[in-house]
């Protein structure tokens, strides 16, 4: 039986440049994001909380 | 008639002295200068973490650590071991530079932790994003020094790259991007040496005062479109969540930490990002037909050779870190340099090969206290790159003068002591 995407694993993203991990799980309340917020659902212009990079900075860990 | 805006400081032989050449500043500092790679070579196999200096395992003469400090110091060398400590500032914190930096500097981002450095980091974050530094930075003052300086390239067939583009390009970006106007640019920057007598010391910072305060008060009567007018209208969020102005004092000490930071450290990586192309003619030429390798060409050379080898924490608490038992109030040596060239972590990492995949790795630091300047920093020896990639033709080794060498301190302050060239101006 396949997952369903609300009980697929949370997966996290590190910043290229720092290292800040964005954890799905978690979510980014400095910038009003709710936990639980999945990747895709992030807008574009989101960048990281802790030295300004772009999402398009973040890779899969 | 329009008066012509000059963006950058020419720099001249006189001004090599302690300021603009690494064996000199490390003489000043009392440091040993020998090459980091050849002594770190005989730990990457070994365990991640080792208690005692890294100097002492390195087998060099002490740079960082004094008796003075008490405590326990331990060398963390590991790319695992280094991302831990940088990301549990809770127990790996930045208080270690109250006595290193805060004398030349003030109270700073550097040596802040916790909230008070994040608040404090929040007032200029904007202004050192990627977008910030790829719009305004470069927009207004890097393309332009970049321009400035070439000019005077082009009227001749050979330089010093690391005296006549490396060095004045970043003190100038960020010195002018700040407001101070490049003619007392290298007065400022030369009052911030951190070497010197303690009169000299007292004089310096009495000089830099003395720009920062008249340049505060012109810039709150009349903004203009730099970094102090800024910092002068800036709120800055307080522990309650109210907010007030910043200080004066608060934007000097801002206004120290960048421009020393963003000058000395951005020159030594571009002189030895063109080092390292020069002596690698085949990935130059790679760079010079795909431009798109640019990216990976800096994140690269940042590896491969950052100007600093390793920063400190202080540990703030009883902890265990790669099954390595750190007592509170012990010193952790976080190796940037060993780390970087982890065996784990990337194939052949000793190489200088602009064809890897990217990946992050400690030049600039990580976690909260990743350097806030980097983007800057990146963008500035990008574009710089990219003029000596497209107006320097033939570009090669000035055979009248000695072959470049790394210099500087062993852990701290490393670049290329010349960058002797010859070329063809290439026009257009």
């Amino acid at each position: 039986m396949h997952e369903t995407w609300e009980q697929a694993e949370y997966r996290q993203y590190s910043c290229l440049f720092c290292g800040h991990i964005y954890d799905e799980e978690e979510g980014d309340s400095d910038s009003g994001i709710a936990p639980g917020t999945r990747w895709e659902d992030i807008s574009d212009d989101w960048c990281c909380p802790m030295c300004s990079a772009g999402k398009a900075d973040f890779e899969l860990i | 008639m329009e008066t012509k805006t000059t963006h950058t400081v020419d720099l001249s032989n006189d001004d090599r002295g302690v300021m603009f050449n690494p064996d000199e500043e490390a003489k000043a500092a009392g440091w040993g200068t020998d090459d980091p790679y050849a002594c770190l070579a005989k730990l990457y196999d070994g365990p991640p973490v080792l208690k005692g200096a890294l100097e002492d395992l390195m087998g060099i003469p002490r740079q960082y650590v004094s008796d003075q400090w008490g405590g326990d110091v331990y060398s963390i060398l590991s790319f695992d071991a280094v991302n831990k400590a940088f990301m549990d500032p809770d127990t790996f914190s930045n208080r270690v530079y109250e006595k290193m930096s805060v004398t030349a500097l003030g109270d700073t981002l550097l040596n802040m932790d916790g909230g008070k450095h994040k608040r404090m980091r929040n007032v200029s974050k904007p202004w050192f994003k990627p977008s910030f530094t790829d719009g305004w930075w470069t927009d207004k003052w890097i393309v332009d020094a970049v321009d400035e300086l070439f000019e005077r390239l082009m009227a001749k067939d050979h330089a010093d790259l690391n005296l006549e583009l490396c060095a004045p390009l970043p003190m100038s970006v960020v010195s002018t991007g700040f407001g101070i106007p490049a003619d007392e640019a290298l007065e400022f920057r030369k009052a911030l040496l951190f070497h010197g007598t303690r009169e000299e010391m007292i004089k310096g910072h009495e000089t830099a005062t003395r720009i920062l305060m008249r340049l505060m008060t012109e810039r709150r009567a009349y903004p203009q479109d730099d970094l102090i007018s800024r910092f002068v209208q800036a709120d800055l969020e307080l522990e309650d969540g109210s907010t007030r102005k910043m200080a004066d004092d608060e934007v000097m000490r801002y206004c120290n930490l960048i421009v020393h930071a963003g000058g000395g450290t951005t020159w030594r990586q571009l002189g030895i990002t063109i080092m390292a192309l020069l002596n690698h003619p085949e990935q130059m030429e790679a760079l010079r037909n795909d431009r798109s390798l640019m990216r990976a060409t800096i994140q690269e050379v940042t590896r491969w050779y950052p100007t600093d080898t390793a920063f400190l924490r202080y540990v703030e608490k009883d902890t265990v870190l790669e099954g390595v038992e750190m007592k509170e109030g012990s010193v952790a040596m976080l190796c940037l340099g060993s780390a970087n060239h982890d065996r784990t972590q990337w194939e052949d990492p000793d190489s200088f090969n602009i064809h890897r995949p990217l990946k992050r790795h400690f030049a600039f630091g990580a976690g909260p206290h990743a350097c806030l300047g980097q983007h800057l920093s990146r963008q500035e020896m990008e574009v710089a790159l990219g003029a000596v990639l497209d107006r320097l033709g033939d570009l090669r080794w000035n055979p009248d003068y000695p072959t470049a060498r790394m210099s500087g301190g062993t852990l701290i302050g490393r670049g290329p002591d010349a960058l002797h060239v010859r070329y063809t101006p290439v026009s257009g």
